[in-house]
């Protein structure tokens, strides 16, 4: 066996019980090959065909937990979503829709970036005349929201329903959650219209998975099943055994689709905290930055020692946005007069738009217009229900 | 059966022994190992057979996939925690549990492996929230010394599974209080010439275990799995034997109905070509419209059907008994219930259970059955049925091999019944969450220093240094409490204190109070307040009594409850100052003969709290001075 990690100086054994185990190369007397064995054809299941009839649904795999195999012989991560491979570990799906998987790219979503997005979004908007009733995207949970958040801004409007789904618990496990969460998406995608969505278990148990807001969501445990969470409200659904249940949560009025893909990855998100020192500021500036969004302290606070650091962003014309690090409630700057002072600053408060939203949607607005003014509209328009309404 | 039966028929045990290791952890996080009364929370989940790294499924893990169990587990804060709810990756392994199966592999002289990789062991029976046990192979080789030598296979570590608690309805509750808790598992190599000389190896491995001070006590916390076979079948393996006797049982019950699958087989093999399939099964619910049986009728009223499937030339070979109680119609009614179904009706124990001949005329004329025919029967909705005839049609092919390989159930009175099919290899992947463990030079070495002498060398020893008599020493150390007795040895008298950690405390668990109770620390006070002659002797079995029974949380609190406590000597002597009062009339009719009449009642008031060589004294002087 190749070790799947360290330690050179010792030589991995599969055992025909099964089991693994490591011994030191001195322990080795001798080497002798013996005859080549066939390898007896994995005896796989058979996959059941989808029926008939079925509401078709595009599975675009990007990678991450949900869309991988670990190949224990070489120790290479995968893209396991083949149409087989998704009906054979997931049989409940030939019954909800007819699915046909597209892998895009294989990357853990810790290293997707803004670009990745772009082709997402430039993926799906191809195929939004394919006739498709909905989309599943199949995405690392670490970088979900980012996502969600970007695909939200870039296609809203999207004449289709998508779903982004992730899985906590590795699928080669019998405990994983892939498999419900992509049998609920795909029921959810067959009676909903549109809308940018995270599908992923509502808690612990299986049973439920919810339907969160692509723009309201945050993954908010490391691990959990029901680790994604709708900041500030319920989710938008739920799903159960395949039935549809709305929430009191938010829902977006379907609307005209509006495909603007295009991104400026120069923001940043400053987290304050008491210590911070401004020339941090002054650096990331000085590294280019066209925006920058602030994750303040309560109501939407930094402390003073930022002002002329903050002063000098506003002069070389840099976007400048506040959101709370609190995660729940709306910014209000015009209760203290340190909030007050950070207006006069230049700085936008952003009501209740999560900062990793805020941030996505910055550096969407930034790909689409050139000047302060133009993004600042932008980032006050409310596009996919980033913000509560009238929180203006 | 003497031993040359089990010769004949070439009987073969591979013992698997688990032993629960008492480290006060668990083997991937730091909850306790308590056995929970209450769990504050419940969560449902539901498992599913995933692929091994080489690309198969296990036979076993599909098996029980096919039959889409929910699973209830119940949790707790200090009994369980996100790594059992399998919310979270495991956290680093037990150390404690690290050296204690360095120590145990060392004392069997197996061959540890330099560098051991934890494992997950596909198990889809719900017992594990994760699908999967971890497991790690830790040694292989090595030799158990139990009046012969047995070899042994492997020594691995690995966490145990979670508590059965109930099953109804497709729905299995498992508690997650023992999920999780550290288990040592010893593979012996094949032991040949009965069931006697298997009992002699677990005995041995046991005594071996509890000598090194890392087994847990309690019922349960050492199990044994048995592998069983004879000449010419496969290996069975039988889950969950808990005591030595009934583990010869097992094996004794396992060799003759292997011997007589493997009789029937060859009766089987002239006459049974496969023929039928899961279609062929054939709705017989009208032919049983007139029955006489009160389960059938209720079945079909509330919906279900009747199906029977056609097996041709096979007439009494269902009904065969090669053995008592081995016959192949009882294979396959343990197969049907393993899917949930109440069994099956076949043509060779019919008419019975209020099916009549009619009812049995009626189905075979339906199905075409000629004189030499045999069929069988189940009651479920048709898609189950099919699932259900399938397997049945399935086993009964594999029947003309003789011995299937299969997992089965020990039942308490030695027996065993039918649990799923063997798991193969195909079940093992490795643990990416847990980096592998190297075991270094340093560790080997103090783990060999704390290698415990041999068995006969202990009990010599005890013997020696305290005067105890050899059944005592072994029954002492049988016990698992040798730690306490040398704590307490000194204080109190050694054959005092040895016999009233193995035989009071056995005793009351004899009357099914829990051992799991009594912490040592609880043992040791009690001990202690006798030394200190706060209590007397008799006072011993009723705290341990009252805290096993759960009545008490600790020893003060079991004195309170059973009310005992050492009474001064005046108060002693002022009871029995009454009852001599109360039975003047009997001290003038039977002298000093009354003593034994007396002393039973006064001991049924003073037990516990006055000891009784005092009070016969006492008595005997009042008695004599009554008399006077």
């Amino acid at each position: 066996m190749p070790r799947y990690e360290g330690g050179g100086d010792r030589l991995v054994l599969k055992l025909d019980s099964g089991y693994n185990v490591g011994i030191e190369l001195g322990w080795i007397k001798g080497v002798e090959k013996l005859p080549d064995i066939e390898r007896p054809a994995a005896a796989a299941a058979a996959a059941p065909a989808p029926a008939g009839g079925l509401p078709k649904v595009l599975l675009l795999s990007t990678g991450g937990t949900i869309a991988s195999r670990i190949d224990y012989r070489t120790g290479a991560v995968t893209p396991a979503l083949g149409p087989e491979e998704i009906y054979q570990s997931v049989p409940e799906l030939a019954k909800i829709a007819e699915i046909t998987p597209r892998v895009i790219f294989s990357e853990h979503s810790e290293n997707l970036q803004p670009d990745h997005w772009k082709k997402i979004a430039e993926e799906l908007h191809a195929a939004s005349g394919e006739g498709f009733g909905g989309v599943i995207v199949a995405h690392g949970t670490d970088t979900m929201q980012y996502t969600a958040s970007y695909l939200s801004f870039a296609l809203s409007g999207f004449p289709a329903p998508v779903a982004l789904v992730g899985s906590q618990r590795s699928p080669d496990r019998p405990s994983s959650d892939a498999a419900q969460n992509l049998a609920a998406a795909a029921s959810f995608l067959t009676q909903v219209d549109s809308g940018i969505y995270v599908v992923m278990h509502l808690d612990g148990n299986d049973g439920a998975s919810a339907c969160h807001l692509g723009t309201r969501v945050r993954k908010n445990h490391t691990s959990k099943r029901g680790a994604f969470q709708t900041v500030g409200g319920s989710p938008a659904y739920t799903i159960r055994d395949g039935r549809l249940e709305a929430g009191p949560g938010d829902r977006l009025a379907p609307g005209e689709y509006r495909p603007r893909i295009a991104v400026d990855p120069r923001a940043s998100l400053v987290k304050y905290h008491p210590g911070y020192d401004p020339a941090v500021l002054d650096s990331i500036l000085d590294a280019g930055a066209r925006g920058i969004i602030f994750e303040g302290t309560g109501l939407g606070h930094v402390g003073r020692q930022m002002y002329e650091a903050v002063g000098r962003a506003a002069e070389k014309g840099v976007f400048m946005g506040m959101t709370s690090q609190c995660i729940d409630g709306r910014v209000s700057m015009t209760v203290y007069e340190s909030g007050r002072d950070l207006l006069g600053l230049g700085i936008t408060p952003l009501g209740d738009m999560l900062s990793e939203t805020a941030l996505v949607k910055l550096m969407w607005a930034l790909g689409i217009k050139d000047d302060i003014k133009g993004v600042r509209n932008i980032m006050l328009d409310r596009i996919a229900g980033e913000f509560s309404p009238g929180v203006f | 059966m003497d031993d040359t039966y089990y010769e004949r028929i070439g009987l073969k045990v591979g013992l698997e022994v688990h032993q629960q290791l008492a480290t006060g952890r668990k083997l991937f996080c730091g909850c306790g190992q308590e056995e929970a009364a209450k769990f504050p929370r419940r969560i449902t989940r539901r498992l599913r057979a995933a692929r091994s790294e080489t690309g198969s499924y296990d036979p076993a893990a599909v098996f029980e996939g096919e039959r889409a169990m929910t699973m209830v587990y119940h949790a707790g804060p200090g009994i369980s925690c996100l790594v059992e709810e399998d919310e979270e990756p495991p956290h680093g392994v037990d150390p404690g549990a690290r050296e204690a199966v360095l120590i145990v592999a060392s004392a069997l002289n197996s061959s540890i492996f330099r560098e051991v990789f934890p494992m997950r062991k596909m198990v889809v029976d719900g017992s594990n929230t994760s699908g999967f046990q971890r497991t790690m192979l830790v040694s292989m080789g090595g030799v158990l010394h139990s009046g012969g030598e047995v070899g042994v296979q492997s020594i691995c570590l690995e966490e145990d599974a979670a508590r059965l608690i109930g099953e109804s309805g497709g729905v299995r509750e498992y508690g997650l209080d023992r999920l999780g808790i550290p288990l040592i598992e010893i593979a012996l190599e094949p032991i040949e010439g009965g069931p006697r000389r298997a009992r002699d190896a677990a005995l041995a491995l046991g005594r071996l275990l509890r000598s090194t001070g890392r087994a847990a006590r309690g019922i349960g916390s050492i199990r044994q799995d048995v592998n069983v076979s004879v000449s010419g079948g496969a290996v069975v393996e039988v889950k969950g034997v808990q005591r030595l006797d009934q583990l010869e049982k097992v094996v004794d019950f396992e060799a003759r109905r292997q011997e007589g699958l493997n009789m029937i087989a060859e009766k089987l093999r002239g006459i049974w070509v496969r023929g039928p399939t899961a279609s062929d099964m054939v709705d017989v619910t009208a032919e049983m419209k007139g029955t006489e049986s009160k389960a059938v009728v209720k079945e079909i009223s509330g919906g279900g059907r009747m199906y029977a499937v056609l097996l041709p030339g096979l007439e009494g070979i269902l009904g065969y008994s090669p053995h008592e109680g081995i016959r192949l119609g009882k294979e396959l009614a343990e197969l049907a219930k393993s899917y949930g179904m109440g069994g099956i009706f076949h043509s060779d124990e019919l008419p019975a259970y209020g099916i009549t001949s009619d009812d049995v005329e009626a189905v075979g004329s339906r199905l075409g059955a000629a004189g030499t025919d045999a069929f069988i029967m189940v009651m479920a909705q048709q898609e189950k049925a099919e699932l259900v005839v399938g397997q049945l049609l399935d086993r009964l092919d594999r029947a003309r091999s003789g011995v299937p390989s299969e997992t089965r159930r020990a039942t308490p009175d030695g027996g065993t019944v039918f649990l799923r099919p063997r798991p193969g290899p195909a079940r093992m992947y490795p643990e990416t969450d847990v980096p592998p463990i190297a075991i270094s030079d340093k560790e080997l070495e103090a783990a060999g220093a704390l290698v415990p002498e041999p068995w006969d060398e202990m009990v010599a020893g005890l013997c020696k240094r305290h005067g105890l008599n050899t059944q005592l020493a072994e029954q002492l150390l049988d016990s698992g409490y040798l730690g306490i007795f040398e704590k307490v040895a000194g204080s109190v008298p050694a054959n005092f204190a040895a016999s009233a950690l193995c035989s009071t405390i056995t005793e009351l668990q004899r009357r099914g109070l829990d051992a799991g109770r009594l912490e040592d620390e609880m043992i040791e006070e009690a001990f202690g307040m006798l030394a200190e002659e706060k209590i007397a002797k008799e006072s011993l079995g009723i705290i341990f009594g009252a805290i096993m029974r759960g009545d008490a949380g600790s020893v003060a609190e079991a004195i309170k409850v059973s009310g005992i406590g050492a009474l001064s000597d005046a108060e002693t002597e002022e009871i029995l100052d009454r009852l001599i009062g109360e039975n003047l009339s009997m001290i003038k009719e039977r002298g000093e003969r009354a003593a034994g009449a007396l002393m039973g009642m006064a001991m049924k008031e003073l037990r516990g709290r006055a000891g009784g060589e005092k009070v016969r004294v006492l008595l005997g002087e009042k008695i004599r001075a009554a008399q006077g």
